[in-house]
């Protein structure tokens, strides 16, 4: 808890830091320059290697003033199987600002850092024969209603690369997280997150993305 | 805190790894000198086939809890006395690693009644960690 103490400081420092303008060099006003809509396609990328995993995610993200505003949806279906057979179904979403670094953040490349709060609703079950000492016994659990909240430190490149068709990727550190709604059954996965066996979890994204410009560039 | 703790990085994990236990442990003690106390019994739960025999050097025995309920009644019977033991306690299944069977504990350990002198609940969780559950006293 005292390291992410510690790296949440660092990132309000750097925050406080350029909104002073670095080394005292004032940017100009842009007001809401831009509206970026984009997917990540890692996930999908995923489903189609067939790794148990179902899932798809759209970013959008606002940029004002040199800050991006940003909201993630997604959605996410794990299937793990053995002896058992364990699923896991839900969507997320990450609300959250990213500081861009960039000199000229009104023509939309993005080197920045952010910070995000995300909640995932989603349900689980488990079916499962064990022999316990008291004969075979079909084990058949499920959670209807789980809920789990995480925070996440952001790293984020975004590159033109034609027209208004930007790149690029986003690494997360997610940190924080609570899940609710847990009965006889822990859950494994949750969507957006990863899965419980660490209570910290780390991600790359990497998005293709629309510009739709609010602002008429000079 | 480690890096992978920090990072949240892939575990090496095999399942032998799992802390967690599926049977709760009794250790017996003499309730005059509190010292542990060497026995002798055959032990049987409600809906177990299984009879479990201790020798009569034993100090302690792992005994399985039924998943399907929230309590067990044990019978612990030897050639001079008979004791019950009956307990409560919440199944937990997770998942340890995909890799493996899923893995069971009980929580929420606690004595609903026993023809033993007295018990003592050492440990609500069942988990590799702890050496005793439950300790009894006769």
């Amino acid at each position: 808890m005292k390291y992410t103490f510690s790296i949440l400081t660092l990132v309000f420092s750097l925050f406080s830091f350029s909104q002073n303008g670095g080394q005292g060099i004032k940017r100009p006003k842009l007001g809401i320059h831009d509206l970026k809509l984009g997917v990540n396609l890692v996930r999908p990328g995923r489903t189609l290697l067939g790794s148990g995993k179902d899932t798809y995610e759209g970013e959008a993200a606002l940029g004002v003033n040199g800050w991006n505003y940003v909201f993630d949806f997604g959605t996410e279906k794990n299937e793990r199987s053995g002896g058992y057979t364990y699923e896991n179904k839900g969507s997320f979403f990450r609300l959250g600002v990213d500081r861009n670094f960039v000199q000229n953040p009104g023509k939309g490349n993005v080197l920045a850092l952010g910070l995000r709060y995300a909640r995932a609703g989603f349900e689980d079950q488990l079916t499962y024969s064990l022999d316990n000492g008291f004969g075979d016994q079909q084990i058949d659990l499920s959670n209807a209603n789980l809920k789990a909240r995480w925070f996440e430190l952001n790293f984020t490149l975004r590159g033109k690369i034609v027209s208004q068709l930007y790149t690029g990727f986003t690494l997360r550190w997610k940190f924080s997280r609570k899940v609710s709604g847990e009965d006889t059954l822990q859950a494994f996965d949750i969507p957006g997150f990863g899965n419980t066996k660490r209570e910290n979890a780390t991600s790359f994204d990497y998005y293709v993305m629309w510009r739709i410009p609010l602002r008429k560039e000079k | 805190m480690s890096v992978c703790t920090l990072l949240g990085c892939s575990d090496i994990d095999n399942c032998t790894s799992d802390s967690n236990t599926s049977f709760m442990i009794v250790t017996f003690f003499d309730i005059e000198t509190k010292e542990s106390k060497k026995v002798g019994f055959r032990v049987s739960a409600t809906g177990n086939a299984s009879l479990f025999g201790l020798s009569t050097d034993s100090l302690a025995i792992g005994l399985p809890l039924d998943p399907q309920d929230t309590a067990g009644l044990f019978l612990f019977d030897s050639d001079t006395n008979d004791y019950s033991l009956q307990v409560r306690y919440d199944a937990n299944f997770s998942l340890f690693d995909p890799d493996c069977d899923p893995s069971l504990f009980f929580s929420g350990l606690d004595t609903l009644s026993t023809s033993f002198d007295s018990t003592a609940i050492i440990g609500t969780v069942t988990n590799r960690q702890l050496t005793t559950n439950i300790e009894v006293y006769f």
